[in-house]
């Protein structure tokens, strides 16, 4: 089921009656049924992997929760009589008690994942491409982003944030709330939980807000998104077609169709979890406003950075051995960097599991790399820059300063695009090569016009663009949108949703004739 | 009891919805069937007859609307019958086409026309079906049970049909992106509603005076092949209708160059609604040819449509037939049918020239 | 020792009003590199061991706040 789909809309209807008419207490049994009903319409045959997820990491959570309970009463009975030494001692021990589960659960949720969805490619990338079983399972829906959470669940359990959840039953909801499935965000336990188990009463205002909500995402993606698309799909599925500007616009139009695409369906997500009355975390912040590649990570897909932050930024660059590592190099590379050297290693780390998470092949490496090289080497190179900037003179207080930021920030990432999108890396090696030409003729002579996408469309898409930048760049300036909106007069909110809803209507991209692209996002 | 909402906010969001409905409704019938589509334009004019005026309705495909010269028939014995043919129209829709009719008028009978019977469940295209489901009003209910018949139907053949029937219910799913088309006009905006001025009649400037250069001589036979069962079940389930409205129906058979297998089948058709004690008027044998005067090489513009010399032939033919049956009044004069009497007056001015050019 | 963190904090971002704000990551005044730098510096002046689990926003959103957890790590 789509999300921007009709029957996506009365599912979500139908859940939403459901929820309000049954009582307070078992409000969240709704919430399962109906998560497990929309994986079973979606993609029956994979729910065992979601199944066994959820119980391995439910009972290694429940062991690690033992655990700790133990430890605390023990802590709180003896713990006046023992001696600095003798805690530590403890402690170690029922860490490493806690860290073999960690392991296990690690080992089974992250091995499931990566062989449902990484070996099939690697054991054809390794030339094994016949090896006499059916590979050809479909990836459960999902996988990436409830492994993601449930991993993030099982580390926060032995970092002691929580108590381990006893109900199997009400933890199954926390790894299969339905709006996650498609596009997350990856949801945190302490976050999300409590809001799913507890029931929530019915609110207008709720009901509205995660209406208007829903009906921006689907004018992001059925208007903007999937409209760009058209023009991209026509020039990377035929790339050598193609040269010069063709190209360049096309990773432009990529980037508006990633962005609307990807944060359409998470407004869609967060609406509806809305009219339910919980609240999903933002996925977005504008990340196309940053000043720098690592403020547009923190910006642009705003969960997995986060859960790369907690579990693997943190742990390796606040890591003692490796901190020893940087140590002993700063022989070699000096005294900042060798300070650095722990923070470098854990960029390339999260850049590298970021890159792998959109997939196995190698283009997504390389796009992980692309970006955390970058980084890195801004990292690297601080005080060359700072002495530049300073012997041009240039005035970093400026707002023109800040305008060429965002926008060699936008370039740099408008150009990294081309590594997910291009069919192989070579093939995105050769798109780039190809766009080195000059052909500003498809523009003036119209050449552009012809594939997929005609001058109309272009004119409605860049005026929807000019409305969704004036939106951000509102919301940059703090205005909250649809309290401001709540704040005007009634003719003139009821005319700004009828309006998008005509828009979505008759612009959306929707419908026999077109090739309706599935969420990017879908296949995760 | 705690409120969950006042008063206020529930009334406030049902007017939202209200409204938020009639956008939706208009929005279906902005990017639907284009205004200028000739079939649409025949159902409109359907729609537009002032109620209870129509003696008789005569429901087909482009066997009738080519076929049957609505004006001249009024001109010549003051009869109001309107030919609703639609291009290609599945037979599994006249008993929802009827209805529709139903609504406004209270025909003496129905003239159906049985050509359809040459084809079988596997030939359709989407138009076909359009050009009907898009040319009803949106808001009956009549129009979806009939999306859902003709779907039904044809999902039992082998074609390439689009059997998702939401995209019919709501013609803007696929219409919507008429609004860059050629076809987009102030009449589409406006829900003009165009019609014809001919009752149904289809005139046009090509085919309405072509003649075919050739002698195409009809495969009459007396023999009978079956039909394929679900075509037969249709007919069969159609008669049950006719048996259960009070108005009468009566089936024909308009004359044209048939293949002889095909008439065959039309055989197969022709004898189980006479089995069924239904009056048919067949036009398509020598006697009733010879009767008309058909004129095999002058009165056709292609191997299935007459032109307007064989439309009045058949026209003329047919009327009387139902006169002999029907006590029908002969409206000429009467100021309720003044917009007959305006048909005519177009359907002369728009054939005077381009007559006086064919080989009679 | 609250002047010691402050200097290690303008050292790390000179550009913050670290007293002026009790929000220091739930306005995302910090990010994560600071925080490690940070981290960094108060293990090796204190001779302490703040580890990934230490690193809340309550422990973090204010000069008081780190003053303490560095206490508590100390004991």
């Amino acid at each position: 089921m789509e999300l921007t789909s009709f029957y996506f809309l009365l599912f979500a209807l139908a859940v939403a009656v459901a929820y309000f008419i049954l009582p307070k207490k078992i409000r969240w049994i709704a919430l399962l049924a109906a998560s497990y009903a929309f994986y079973l319409i979606s993609s029956p045959k994979t729910l065992v992997f979601m199944v066994f997820t959820t119980i391995v990491t439910f009972l290694g959570g429940l062991y690690i929760g033992k655990q700790n309970k133990k430890h605390k009463a023990y802590l709180a009975r003896h713990g006046q009589e023992l001696s600095r030494d003798r805690k530590k001692a403890l402690k170690a021990s029922v860490q490493k008690k806690k860290k073999r589960m960690v392991f296990l659960v690690l080992l089974l949720n992250f091995g499931v994942l990566a062989m449902v969805k990484y070996f099939r490619y690697y054991i054809e990338a390794l030339g094994f491409a016949d090896l006499g079983f059916d590979l050809g399972i479909l990836i459960p829906l999902g996988i990436s982003f409830y492994t993601f959470q449930s991993v993030a669940y099982i580390i926060d359990l032995y970092r002691n944030k929580f108590d381990a959840d006893r109900n199997i039953f009400k933890f199954a909801l926390f790894l299969s709330f339905f709006p996650l499935l498609i596009q997350g965000p990856i949801s945190r336990y302490d976050q999300l939980a409590g809001q799913l188990y507890e029931g929530h009463s019915f609110s207008y205002r709720n009901l509205t807000f995660g209406a208007q909500l829903i009906l921006w995402g689907f004018f992001k993606k059925l208007v903007i998104a999937d409209r760009a698309g058209i023009f991209v799909s026509a020039v990377f599925d035929n790339y050598t077609e193609y040269e010069g500007l063709y190209i360049v616009i096309a990773l432009l139009m990529y980037s508006i169709q990633i962005y609307g695409d990807f944060s359409g369906g998470i407004d869609i997500s967060r609406g509806v979890a809305q009219i339910l009355g919980i609240e999903l975390t933002n996925n977005f912040e504008r990340p196309y406003f940053s000043d720098s590649l690592s403020e547009f990570w923190r910006r642009w897909h705003i969960t997995l950075g986060n859960w790369c932050r907690d579990y693997i930024f943190y742990p390796i660059s606040l890591s003692k051995g490796f901190g020893k590592v940087g140590k002993a190099l700063r022989k070699v590379l000096g005294d900042r960097l060798g300070k650095l050297f722990p923070v470098i290693v854990a960029q390339l780390a999260t850049f590298l599991v970021i890159g792998i998470w959109h997939g196995a092949e190698f283009k997504y490496v390389a796009y992980g790399l692309y970006n955390g090289g970058i980084i890195i080497s801004g990292m690297i190179f601080a005080p060359l820059l700072e002495w530049v900037v300073k012997i041009l003179r240039i005035n970093t207080e400026a707002f023109s300063w800040k305008l060429f930021q965002i926008g060699r920030t936008f370039f740099l990432i408008v150009l990294g695009r081309i590594l997910p999108k291009a069919a192989s890396f070579s093939v995105a090696m050769a798109m780039l090569k190809s766009m080195l030409a000059f052909n500003p003729g498809i523009i003036t002579e119209g050449g552009i016009f012809t594939h997929g996408l005609t001058a109309n469309d272009f004119t409605i898409l860049g005026l929807c663009c000019v409305v969704w930048f004036c939106v951000s760049l509102m919301q940059e300036n703090g205005w909250r949108i649809r309290e401001a909106l709540e704040r005007q007069n009634m003719l003139f909110r009821w005319g700004i949703y009828l309006t998008a809803f005509a828009v979505v209507l008759v612009f959306g991209i929707y419908g026999p004739g077109y090739d309706a692209a599935a969420f990017i996002y879908r296949g995760f | 009891m705690k409120n969950i909402m006042t008063i206020k906010e529930f009334f406030r969001g049902f007017v939202f919805l209200i409204i938020g409905f009639f956008l939706l409704v208009y929005l279906n019938n902005v990017f639907t069937l284009a205004d200028s589509n000739e079939s649409r334009q025949i159902f409109n004019g359907m729609y537009a007859e002032k109620d209870n005026t129509l003696d008789g309705v005569y429901i087909g495909a482009s066997s009738v609307n080519r076929f049957f010269a609505a004006p001249y028939a009024f001109n010549q014995a003051g009869v109001a019958v309107y030919s609703l043919g639609i291009a290609s129209e599945p037979f599994v829709y006249n008993r929802y086409i009827m209805e529709e009719v139903l609504k406004t008028q209270k025909p003496k009978f129905f003239l159906i026309e049985m050509r359809w019977f040459n084809r079988t469940e596997d030939y359709v295209t989407e138009t076909h079906i359009r050009n009907v489901s898009d040319s009803m009003r949106f808001l009956s209910w009549n129009r979806i049970q009939g999306i859902n018949a003709v779907l039904d139907y044809y999902e039992k053949g082998e074609n390439d049909l689009d059997y998702e029937k939401i995209n019919y219910y709501f013609p803007i799913v696929k219409y919507h992106n008429r609004w860059q088309a050629d076809d987009f006009y102030k009449e589409d905006i406006l829900l003009a509603r165009t019609t014809r001025d001919t009752k149904g009649f289809l005139m046009t400037d090509t085919n309405t005076f072509k003649q075919v250069n050739e002698v195409l001589l009809p495969g009459y036979t007396e023999e009978i092949a079956p039909l394929t069962e679900v075509t037969q079940e249709c007919l069969d389930d159609f008669l049950d209708y006719c048996d259960s409205i009070p108005a009468d129906v009566v089936f024909t058979l308009s004359p044209f160059p048939v293949i002889e297998d095909d008439m065959k089948h039309l055989n197969q058709a022709i004898k189980t609604v006479s089995d069924r004690g239904y009056l048919f008027v067949n036009c398509c044998t020598e006697e009733a040819a010879n009767d008309m005067g058909i004129d095999w090489k002058n009165d056709f513009y292609d191997e299935k449509h007459v032109n307007i010399q064989g439309a009045e032939k058949f026209t003329s033919y047919i009327v009387k037939h139902l006169q002999e049956y029907y006590d029908l009044e002969d409206h000429r004069g009467d100021p309720a049918y003044k917009s007959w009497e305006d048909s005519y007056d177009a359907y002369v001015e728009f054939s005077a020239e381009e007559r006086k050019k064919m080989d009679q | 020792m609250k002047e010691t963190v402050l200097d290690i904090l303008k050292g790390v971002r000179s550009d913050v009003d670290f007293e002026g704000t009790d929000k220091l990551i739930d306005d995302n005044v910090l990010e994560s590199l600071d925080i490690v730098a940070i981290v960094g510096e108060f293990n090796d002046e204190f001779d302490i061991e703040i580890s990934v689990e230490d690193l809340t926003p309550e422990n973090f959103n204010s000069v008081d706040a780190m003053v303490e957890l560095i206490k508590n790590a100390q004991a």
